[in-house]
C-alpha cells in the first residue's frame, strides 16, 4: 500500500473498511438512492471508487464527476455518455448490443457509435433528461441494476446557481428527484451522490431540503483505533523505516480524529523526515515534527476556514467566534451556555442550533465526551485554527 | 551578462549524457519522484506532482532528468512514454490545444503515435472538441498499451490561461483517467494550489526545491570545476571556503547564481565584496526585468521595501511615499500575489522582498553609500563567520584565550595593572572579556564602551567584538547588549546584523516588541543567526 494524500485511494492503496462498505451495500440493496455524507477528506470518493471497482453481482456501476458542469442539460448529457461508455456494461455482449441499437434509434443525430467515442453533432442539441428516461425505459440490463454515482453533485448545483440563478439550480434538484420517483424506470437504477460540498447544506440554504428528503444518508465515520493501527502497519510494509507499537499509538493519540487522510498525511511527513535524516526507526519526536509540519502546510487545512465563508453577517461572526474560543482557551472547549450567550449577542437565538448542528455535521466540533461541552473534533485542526485563524 | 558557464550548463543545451553526468544536486527530489513513478502501476489514476521553486533552482533540469530516466529504464520504457513540454508554450491557450500539442510531441517520441494529431484534427468542427481530443489520446494510449507521463515546465503558465471550466475539466480528467500522469514545474504555484476557490486547490503533490546547503554547493562547484576542466578546483574551493560560503548565504544557494559565481571565482582574485559587485553586474539584466514589469507606484513601493532591507509595515511604507495606507495595501497585495514580496503575519502586516538576493542587488545598485556600506559589513561578517573553524574548535580556541579560570584571574590582575595607562584595543577588549568571565559585569561593560569607541573607525576588530557579544549573551546580559546595539554612534546593528537578530531571538519572550523585531530577519541571515544562537549555548555550557 502506497501513501496517498491527493488522489482517491484505489486498488491496493484503498484501505478496506468492511463494516462501512457492507453498510453501503445494505443501503443499495434496499433500493434507495443515497447521499454519502462526510466532511472533506474523509474518503468518500475512495469509497465510491471501491464500490465501482468491486461491484456486487447483479449491479453495474457508473461513476460520473460533474464538477465542470454548468447547466442541467449538460449534467444529463454527462450521465448518458457515462452509461454508454460504462466499462462493466461493455463486458456484456447482449447489453452492449442493446445499447448500440438504442443509440441508433434514440440518437438520430449521432453519426458514429464507437462506444468510446460517441460523438454528438453540433446542430441538434438534444434534451438529455428525456434521453435518459428513454434509455432507462428500453435498456435491457439482464436483470442487473445500474448504480449511477455522481461525484461533486453539490458543486454542480452551486455552478448552476452562480451562472444561471437559483431557479435553475432548484430545477436540477427537482428533476433528479423526479427521476428517482419515476416508477416506470426507477427499478433499473439508483443514484449515489457525493462531493466535497455538503448536499444537505446547500439544499438547506436554498430552502429546498424537501427535494432530497427521499435520499438515504450514509455517514462516513473516521477509523477506529484498531483500523488506524492496521492502516499504518499496511503503509509501513511499503516503507523503508519502522515504527514501534507505542509510537504508532502515540501518533494515533495525537491525531485523535482518525480519518485516513490525516494518517496518510502524517506518514507522508514522516517519510520526508526519513528522507532528510535517514532514520530507520521512527520515534515520538519525529511524530511531533511531522504533525507540526502538517499544520504548517496551510493549504491542507485552509479549506476548513474558507468554506465557512458561505455564511454571512452574524451567522459567520458567530461561527468563527465559537471556533476561535475553543481553539484559544486553555480548556480547549466551549460550554453550551457560553454558546447560547454568544447567540444572544449576535441575535441568533432562533437559528443558532442549526448553525451548531452544521458545525457538528461538517466535522468541526462535537460534544461526544460531555453532553453540553463542545470541542474540536480534530486536535490537529484545533492547533491549525489557533495558529492561523484565531491569532 | 557573461554567460559562458551558464549557457554550458543550460539544461536545454545539454545532451542526455551530459545532463545525467552533471546532475549532482536535487538527487533526493529526483529519487523521490522517480521511485514513485517506478512503483506505480498506473492501473488507477495516480498522484500528480508539481515541483515548485523560484527561477534558477533547477526545476527544468530535474524534469529533464526524470524524462531521460523514464526513457532509459528497461522496465519503464515498455509501459510508459514520457513527453516533456518545454517552458515556453505560448500556443496553449485552450485545453484542446494541450492535447493537440501533446499529440504532436507523442508523434515525435514514437512512430506508434503517428497520425494522432491528424486524427484529432478531423473532429475540430465537432462539439466537445476538447473531450474528443482527450478521448482519442486516451484511446490511442490504451491501444498501444502505454501510459503517458506528461512533464510540463512552467505549468502555471499553461493553467492560468485556461478558463475555470477548462481547469475543472482537466481536474476531472486527471482524477479519472489512469492513462496520464502530470509532473509539472512552476515558480508560482501558490495561486493555483493554495487558493480554495480554484479547481486545483490542494490537488498536486508539491515538491519544493530549496537553495543548496553548504555541502551541496561544494559538490556542485566541484562538478563545475570538473566540467570546465579546472584542475585546481579543490584548491580554489578550499582556500576560498569562507568567501564562497558567505556568498552562498547571501545569494540563497540558487544554483544558477552559483554558476555565475563559479566564473567569478575562477577569473579574479579580488575581495569577496569585489566578487559580489561583479556578480551584481551579471544578474542585472535578470533583475532589471523584474523591476521593469512593475507599475510606477509598485516600483516606488519596492524601492522603500528594498532599501529598508528588513521587513517593514504598511504604515511605514505609506509614510515614506506619502500615500494612503489603504492604497499602499492594495498594491502590496498585488505585489505579494505576483511573488515579489512576502507578507509576515503580525498584528500589523510586515513586508519584505521575497527573493533575498534581489534585495541585495537593489541595495547595491540603487542604494546610497550608506546602504552599500551595510552590505559590505554583512559580507565581511559572513565571511569572517564562515571562515571560523568548526564549532568545537572555536570553543577550544575560546577556552585557550580565556585559559582556565585561575589563569584568567592571573591575566586579570596583569591587565588591571596596565589598564589605566593603555589605549590599546586588544588589551581593553581582553580585559573586558576577563571581567565578564569573572562576573564583574558592570566593569566589563564600561570597558566595552571604551573598546567600541576605539574601534569605531575601523572594521579590523569586528571579529573580536562579535566574540565579546556572544560571550555577553552566554552570560545572559541581553538587555545590556541591547543597550549597546542602541548606541547609534557605533552602528552596531548594521555591522553585526546576524548577532543583533540572535539577540532578538533570545529576548523575544521578554516583550512583544522583540518578538516582532525578530520576525523581520531576512532569509539570508537565518542560518547564521541559528549558528550564533547555537554558539551562545555552547559557550554557556562550556563555561558554566
Amino acid at each position: 500500500m502506497k501513501i496517498t494524500t491527493g488522489q482517491a485511494a484505489r486498488g491496493e492503496n484503498f484501505f478496506k473498511r468492511p463494516i462501512l462498505t457492507n453498510k453501503l451495500w445494505r443501503k443499495i440493496d434496499s433500493d434507495s438512492s443515497i447521499i454519502i455524507s462526510a466532511p472533506r477528506r474523509v474518503g468518500k470518493t475512495s469509497l465510491m471508487r471501491y464500490i465501482e471497482d468491486n461491484p456486487k453481482e447483479k449491479y453495474y456501476v457508473v461513476y460520473v464527476i460533474t464538477e465542470s458542469v454548468y447547466n442541467e442539460n449538460k449534467y444529463y448529457k454527462e450521465i448518458v455518455k457515462a452509461i454508454l461508455n460504462c466499462d462493466s456494461i461493455k463486458k456484456r455482449d447482449k447489453v452492449i448490443n442493446s445499447i448500440k441499437d438504442l443509440a441508433k434509434s434514440i440518437f438520430k443525430s449521432i453519426d458514429e457509435v464507437g462506444i468510446d467515442s460517441v460523438k454528438f453533432s453540433k446542430n441538434n442539441e438534444l434534451n438529455y433528461y428525456e434521453k435518459f428516461i428513454e434509455i432507462m425505459k428500453s435498456i435491457d440490463l439482464e436483470g442487473h441494476k445500474l448504480i449511477i454515482m455522481i461525484d461533486e453533485f453539490a458543486q454542480t448545483i452551486e455552478n448552476i446557481q452562480q451562472k444561471e440563478g437559483n431557479i435553475y439550480a432548484l430545477q436540477l434538484l427537482q428533476s433528479n428527484r423526479a427521476l428517482r420517483q419515476n416508477s416506470d424506470i426507477n427499478n433499473k437504477f439508483q443514484f449515489i451522490y457525493t462531493g466535497s460540498i455538503s448536499l444537505e447544506g446547500i439544499a438547506r440554504r436554498m430552502d429546498s431540503s424537501k427535494y432530497i428528503n427521499d435520499l438515504d444518508i450514509l455517514k462516513v465515520t473516521p477509523l477506529s483505533e484498531e483500523e488506524g493501527k492496521s492502516l499504518i502497519n499496511e503503509l509501513l510494509k511499503g516503507l523503508d523505516f519502522t515504527m514501534a507499537d507505542n509510537t504508532i499509538n502515540y501518533m494515533l493519540h495525537k491525531i485523535k480524529w482518525l480519518i485516513p487522510f490525516y494518517i496518510q498525511l502524517a506518514m507522508d511527513k514522516i517519510q520526508d523526515i526519513y528522507d532528510e535524516e535517514n532514520l530507520c526507526v521512527i520515534y515520538n519526536n519525529s511524530v511531533d515534527i511531522a504533525i507540526k509540519r502538517m499544520i504548517e502546510e496551510n493549504n491542507k487545512f485552509s479549506s476548513w476556514y474558507e468554506r465557512l465563508k458561505v455564511y454571512k453577517n452574524n451567522d459567520y461572526k458567530f461561527i468563527i467566534e465559537v471556533l476561535d474560543i475553543i481553539s484559544i482557551t486553555e480548556a480547549k472547549k466551549i460550554t453550551y451556555n457560553e454558546i447560547y450567550d454568544l447567540a444572544v449577542r449576535y441575535n441568533l437565538e432562533e437559528t443558532y442550533k442549526e448553525l451548531l448542528n452544521t458545525l457538528i455535521d461538517d466535522g468541526y466540533i462535537n460534544n461526544e465526551e460531555e453532553e453540553r461541552v463542545y470541542t474540536f473534533t480534530s486536535p490537529i485542526l484545533r492547533m491549525w485554527w489557533c495558529k492561523k485563524i484565531a491569532n | 551578462m557573461q554567460t559562458s558557464s551558464l549557457s554550458l550548463y543550460n539544461p536545454n543545451n545539454l545532451t542526455e549524457k551530459e545532463l545525467i553526468d552533471r546532475f549532482v544536486i536535487r538527487k533526493k527530489e529526483f529519487q523521490k519522484i522517480f521511485k514513485d513513478i517506478k512503483n506505480s502501476e498506473m492501473k488507477y489514476p495516480e498522484q500528480h506532482y508539481i515541483i515548485e521553486a523560484q527561477r534558477g533552482y533547477g526545476k527544468t533540469t530535474l524534469l529533464k532528468r526524470l524524462y531521460f530516466e523514464i526513457k532509459r529504464d528497461e522496465e519503464l520504457k515498455t509501459r510508459l512514454i514520457p513527453v516533456i513540454l518545454p517552458e515556453e508554450q505560448y500556443n496553449i491557450r485552450k485545453l484542446f490545444k494541450l492535447w493537440e500539442v501533446t499529440a504532436q510531441h507523442l508523434q515525435m517520441e514514437s512512430d506508434e503515435f503517428m497520425g494522432l494529431y491528424d486524427e484529432m484534427n478531423t473532429h475540430s468542427e465537432g462539439e466537445d472538441y476538447e473531450d474528443i481530443c482527450f478521448k482519442i489520446l486516451e484511446q490511442k494510449l490504451k491501444e498501444k498499451n502505454k501510459k503517458l507521463i506528461l512533464l510540463i515546465d512552467n505549468i502555471e503558465g499553461v493553467l492560468k490561461k485556461f478558463k475555470i471550466y477548462e481547469q475543472q475539466k482537466l481536474r476531472e480528467i486527471l482524477l479519472t483517467s489512469a492513462e496520464i500522469r502530470i509532473i509539472g514545474a512552476s515558480s508560482e504555484v501558490l495561486k493555483f494550489i493554495n487558493d480554495y476557490d480554484k479547481p486545483f486547490y490542494d490537488f498536486f503533490k508539491q515538491i519544493t526545491l530549496k537553495g543548496m546547503n553548504e555541502e551541496e554547493n561544494m559538490e556542485f562547484l566541484e562538478k563545475l570545476g570538473e566540467i570546465f576542466n579546472k584542475k585546481d578546483i579543490n584548491e580554489i574551493l578550499k582556500s576560498n571556503r569562507g568567501k564562497i560560503e558567505a556568498l552562498r548565504r547571501l545569494t540563497g544557494g540558487v544554483p544558477r547564481i552559483m554558476i555565475l559565481l563559479f566564473d567569478i571565482f575562477i577569473d579574479n582574485s579580488g575581495s569577496t565584496f569585489k566578487k559580489l559587485e561583479t556578480l551584481i553586474d551579471r544578474v542585472t539584466p535578470l533583475y532589471k526585468n523584474v523591476m521593469d514589469r512593475l507599475s510606477p507606484v509598485q516600483q516606488e513601493i519596492i524601492d522603500v521595501i528594498a532599501l529598508s532591507w528588513d521587513a517593514i509595515t504598511t504604515k511605514e511604507i505609506a509614510e515614506k511615499i506619502r500615500m494612503q495606507s489603504k492604497e499602499v495595501s492594495a498594491q502590496l497585495n498585488q505585489l505579494e500575489k505576483n511573488g515579489v514580496i512576502n507578507k509576515i503575519p503580525e498584528k500589523n502586516y510586515m513586508y519584505q522582498i521575497k527573493e533575498r538576493f534581489f534585495n541585495i542587488w537593489y541595495l547595491m545598485r540603487f542604494g546610497g553609500k550608506k546602504e552599500k556600506c551595510k552590505v559590505q559589513w554583512l559580507v565581511d561578517f559572513l565571511e569572517t563567520w564562515c571562515s571560523r573553524e568548526a564549532l568545537e574548535e572555536t570553543a577550544l580556541k575560546f577556552m585557550n584565550t580565556l585559559k582556565t579560570k585561575e589563569v584568567y584571574k592571573y591575566n586579570l590582575n596583569d591587565y588591571e595593572k596596565t589598564d589605566k595607562y593603555t589605549n590599546d584595543f586588544i588589551t581593553i577588549h581582553a580585559l573586558a572579556e576577563s571581567l565578564l568571565w569573572n562576573d564583574r559585569i558592570e566593569e566589563s561593560l564600561e570597558k566595552a564602551s571604551l573598546f567600541l569607541q576605539l574601534a569605531n573607525n575601523t572594521d579590523k576588530y569586528n571579529k573580536s567584538i562579535n566574540e565579546y557579544f556572544i560571550f555577553l549573551m552566554a552570560k545572559k546580559q541581553y538587555n545590556s547588549l541591547y543597550k549597546l546595539f542602541n548606541k547609534s554612534e557605533f552602528k552596531l546593528k548594521d555591522k553585526f546584523k546576524p548577532t543583533y537578530y540572535a539577540l532578538m531571538y533570545l529576548m523575544k519572550n521578554q516583550n512583544e516588541q522583540f518578538e516582532i523585531e525578530y520576525k523581520k530577519v531576512g532569509e539570508e541571515l537565518e542560518e547564521t543567526v541559528e549558528e550564533i544562537i547555537e554558539e551562545v549555548n555552547n559557550v554557556e555550557q562550556k563555561y558554566k
